[in-house]
């Protein structure tokens, strides 16, 4: 590392991701993609960041730079053009110290070495210290130049640097709060790829969010024609899973991105018998989706992948980086607004980010003319470029004339934020004389007029409003929560039918002491203050939906560490904690501290009306016990005989609860929820949290499921509600195919998966129905297994 | 939190702790192992290590960049996603220490009746999980 710290040359293939900071996160990120994943990348070299530096110090550059941005007011677009001009003249006519350009030529001609040619075009591409990071992918933020010959390739780099002073970078770092002192800029320079076809391959739906496809956009020629938008490339939508193509659409390419002979680029016709045909064969598809899929496992979140593939049909891999969108915020709703017969639609486009927004027409032909848009301003162009990145954030919403869900204003407004509609082909035109429209982004719609705010701008009623229906289930999706301060967002963004698991443990630790010190230092109340905020707060976001409050479930060497913990837990340390001190025997051993919390929960529903929260019991393993529990419960105010708006459930996760069931049931609960978690652990005698039996710990094991189908069974002959908490039907589909089949009436999943498991229930549940209509004559199966063979009560006699 | 500890003190010089809270005991000790130790939370309070606010939901890159690691202790499952998402984008390993029953779909790493839960960055972690003795 300390040697490659002070290189100003290293080869790609010998970059890792830790070499961000040398090398930005382009060429690192080839050399990830090069040397650790083994994806086929063209040759070439990085120019480092410190060389970049070396030139700035040795040429006095820096301190001038710094010197002329000081003070500078990004929001003046025209200074900022005047002093960016400066800036990149500064470095693009001041000469290379001489040794720093003979490490970059040196370079080169052991490329031509390692190709085993006379003479290699490259690419010459910047790959800045801070671009491609979380955040900020901010396609095309500096240059790239392609078929560089040797001639003029220390121009080129000179112009890859200075491009780190455009006006979009300068407004850029600004903007995320990056100081331009810190930010190097790197050089990668690549063996060009002399590509008949190339494109974007998405490793997510990028406009839904959605995990399980992929799309591959592609066109004839270089890549640029795709990436920069000129160019409708052909879409195609594959099943991640099956590598079944679902979706086709084949693009007229009227024209194509090449190299020219001159080694620059131009645009040329495509001859009209190729315009409507595949860029890529069926076989190049499935190949680009395996590829893209390999490079998202990496990785661990979903990529976007440039790609290229020559005429002799070999696949390269010019740049992948995470997909800046849902990657970062997982999947959302699309709001879609309701075409109603009102509003008269002036244009149709293809809706590439989701969102309203309305505002004046402002038609640009040239970047140059950035300066005429206002804040507000409807954004209406052929494409945009990285030129255009500060006024497309101050717009209300973006049109352009061609591209697709891949181009540059695609990915940058899904970046920003803002509504914008890609591919109407004539919206220069057709808007010309209209003055103000509203930009639907999620149907590709533009209306006459002023019809929307964008959705922050709204008060919070109304986002939830805008949020789009989802699909009605007849089981119900709860959402598991531990933080407070979470909530409301929570609740409008999963639009879930209330939470099945709100966990104690989080509020306790942040109480910050042990309850029992607490009570000894007369600080009860305190804990009692807390948890009412906390649970109101859950309550209020949710209401009128039921928010089921687990009571704390200490294991006594997890709260060894916080203050009182060593003197009060540590006697109750035993030998293996998980089936030590814990649950509900606690309550009966130390009510008091019980009723700290029953006294919170009587405090939210009775002083502040939130009779939506429910309460649930951990951890039961013995019916005199629970009797206890019920008892003190009671003595505190809180009766689910005698008050028909409240709930007591129990959790699941002790065999003994299970064969004890029926028993529970006439105890009068009014709810169970299985801890798969616990429950496995404890049917299959299998520590979770010990790494030498993980093989044995299997949520799916015959035993477990059977002790959910009964418990079902029996709930369900009792009038009792079943719910689940473990992570099981968010990670296999087949299970919770089984708990719907069985008659599970809810199911209760962390908050990134209750849009796609709403979304799973109901396929589940049509399909359930539609086999009840024509008489489906399947054998359901979860994990293999047959269902009916979980039912073995049934053959006991 | 010993095992945590040395796990992490062997294999790295720079780490983040994630969402301090007021528990600092690991940072501190791994601070005194020489190791260089930054710790967000959304609302610092705690002494004895540099605490820098943070909202993990939009992460300030710059604080992370020279972390070789980041880690998580006793964090509520809800921020799983955003830290295995963070530690995805940064290409870091990812070492979290759940509340005991909580869900956590890592790698496990347990002994001694201590445990914890590993997210390598990519294959070139993975190898250097294998290859490293579990103490």
């Amino acid at each position: 590392m300390q040697e490659k710290a002070e290189a100003g040359i290293i080869w790609l293939e010998t970059l890792r991701k830790e070499d961000i900071p040398l090398v930005g996160g382009k060429n690192a990120n080839l050399g990830e993609l090069s040397g650790v994943i083994g994806a086929p990348v063209p040759p070439g070299f990085a120019v480092t960041g410190r060389l970049f530096r070396e030139f700035m110090d040795e040429a006095g550059l820096s301190d001038r730079v710094r010197e002329i941005l000081h003070g500078l007011d990004t929001a003046d677009m025209h200074t900022l053009q005047q002093v960016s001009g400066e800036i990149r003249r500064m470095i693009e006519e001041t000469p290379i110290p001489g040794p720093l350009e003979i490490q970059v030529l040196e370079a080169y001609d052991e490329l031509v070495r390692r190709c085993g040619k006379d003479e290699v075009l490259v690419a010459v591409r910047s790959s800045a210290t801070a671009e491609d990071l979380p955040g900020a992918s901010f396609a095309g933020q500096q240059d790239t130049f392609l078929n560089v010959v040797r001639r003029d390739l220390l121009d080129r780099v000179r112009a890859c640097w200075s491009s780190l002073f455009t006006p979009r970078a300068i407004s850029y770092r600004q903007e995320k709060g990056f100081r331009h002192d810190d930010v190097l800029l790197s050089v990668a320079v690549m063996e060009m790829v002399q590509a008949r076809s190339s494109g974007v391959t998405f490793t997510i739906e990028p406009v839904t969010g959605e995990r399980n496809k992929v799309i591959v956009t592609a066109a004839w020629g270089l890549g640029e024609a795709v990436v920069s938008g000129r160019v409708t490339p052909d879409e195609y939508m594959v099943a991640k899973d099956s590598l079944e193509i679902l979706e086709r659409f084949v693009a007229a390419k009227k024209e194509k991105c090449v190299r020219r002979r001159e080694g620059d680029t131009a645009y040329v016709p495509v001859p009209e018998d190729l315009q409507a045909v595949p860029a890529v064969t069926d076989e190049e598809i499935i190949r680009l989706t395996e590829e893209a899929k390999r490079i998202e496992r990496h990785y661990g979140v979903p990529q976007d992948i440039e790609w290229a593939i020559d005429g002799e049909g070999r696949l390269f891999i010019l740049q992948a980086r995470p997909e800046t969108v849902h990657g970062r915020e997982g999947a959302k709703e699309v709001t879609k607004m309701e075409a109603a017969a009102g509003p008269e639609i002036l244009l149709r486009g293809l809706g590439v980010s989701p969102g309203q927004g309305s505002g004046p027409v402002k038609i640009l032909i040239d970047a140059k003319e950035i300066h005429r848009v206002s804040k507000g301003d409807v954004l209406v162009t052929e494409m945009t470029t990285p030129d255009w990145v500060p006024v497309m954030k101050i717009s209300a919403a973006i049109v352009t004339n061609s591209g697709g869900k891949t181009c540059h204003a695609a990915i940058v407004s899904r970046e920003l934020g803002i509504p914008c509609v890609v591919g109407t082909t004539n919206a220069t035109q057709m808007l010309a004389a209209v003055p103000e429209v509203t930009v639907d982004g999620a149907t590709g719609l533009i209306y006459r007029g002023i019809l929307a705010r964008r959705a922050e701008d709204a008060a919070p009623a109304a986002v939830a409003a805008a949020v789009a229906a989802p699909p009605v289930t007849a089981t119900k999706v709860y959402v598991n929560l531990s933080i407070p301060e979470i909530a409301r967002k929570v609740a409008v963004e999963t639009q879930a039918d209330g939470v099945g698991l709100l966990r104690a443990e989080h509020l306790m630790l942040s109480v910050g002491k042990h309850p029992r010190l607490l009570i000894e230092e007369g600080g009860g109340g305190l804990m009692v203050d807390k948890f009412a905020a906390g649970i109101r707060e859950v309550a209020e976001a949710f209401a009128p939906r039921p928010v089921v409050y687990r009571f704390l479930d200490f294991k006594p060497d997890e709260f060894l560490e916080i203050p009182g913990g060593e003197k009060y837990e540590r006697p109750h340390v035993g030998p293996n904690p998980m089936i030590g001190y814990r649950g509900q025997y606690r309550y009966m051993k130390e009510d008091d501290i019980f009723r700290l919390e029953l006294t919170a929960i009587r405090r939210v529903r009775q002083e502040f009306g939130l009779t939506n929260v429910w309460v649930m019991v951990p951890f039961v393993q013995a019916l005199w016990v629970f009797r206890e529990t019920v008892r003190i419960m009671r003595e505190e105010g809180l009766d689910n005989r005698t008050d028909p708006d409240f709930q007591l459930w129990i959790m699941v996760e002790v065999p003994s609860s299970v064969l004890l069931i029926d028993e529970f049931c006439r105890e009068g609960i009014d709810g169970i929820s299985f801890g798969t978690n616990d429950l496995t652990m404890l049917m299959l005698g299998v520590d979770r949290n010990d790494a030498s039996v993980q093989e044995l710990y299997d949520e799916r094991n015959l035993a477990v499921l059977r002790a959910i189908a009964y418990c079902i069974t029996i709930c369900r002959k009792h009038g009792v509600t079943t719910s689940i908490c473990g992570q099981a039907p968010s990670v296999y589909p087949d299970y919770l195919e089984f708990l719907i089949r069985c008659g599970s009436t809810s199911i209760s999943v962390n908050p990134d998966t209750v849009v796609a498991s709403r979304k799973m229930v109901a396929a589940l549940e049509r399909k359930i129905q539609m086999e009840q209509v024509v008489g489906g004559a399947i054998r359901p199966r979860v994990a293999k297994i047959p269902m009916d063979e979980l039912f073995f009560w049934r053959k006991v006699e | 939190m010993d095992l945590l500890i040395d796990y992490l003190s062997r294999r790295y010089r720079r780490v983040v702790e994630v969402g301090m809270g007021t528990y600092s005991r690991v940072a501190c000790a791994l601070q005194d192992l020489g190791l260089t130790v930054t710790a967000t939370d959304i609302n610092p309070r705690t002494e004895g290590v540099p605490v820098v606010r943070d909202d993990l939901w939009e992460p300030r890159l710059e604080i992370y960049l020279e972390a070789q690691a980041i880690y998580a202790i006793r964090p509520p499952p809800e921020l799983l996603p955003p830290l295995k998402e963070l530690a995805g984008r940064l290409a870091v390993d990812l070492i979290v220490k759940p509340l005991a029953g909580e869900p956590c779909d890592g790698q496990l790493v347990s002994t001694g009746g201590s445990f914890f839960y590993v997210y390598p960055a990519g294959r070139s972690g993975r190898e250097k999980l294998r290859e490293s003795s579990i103490p």
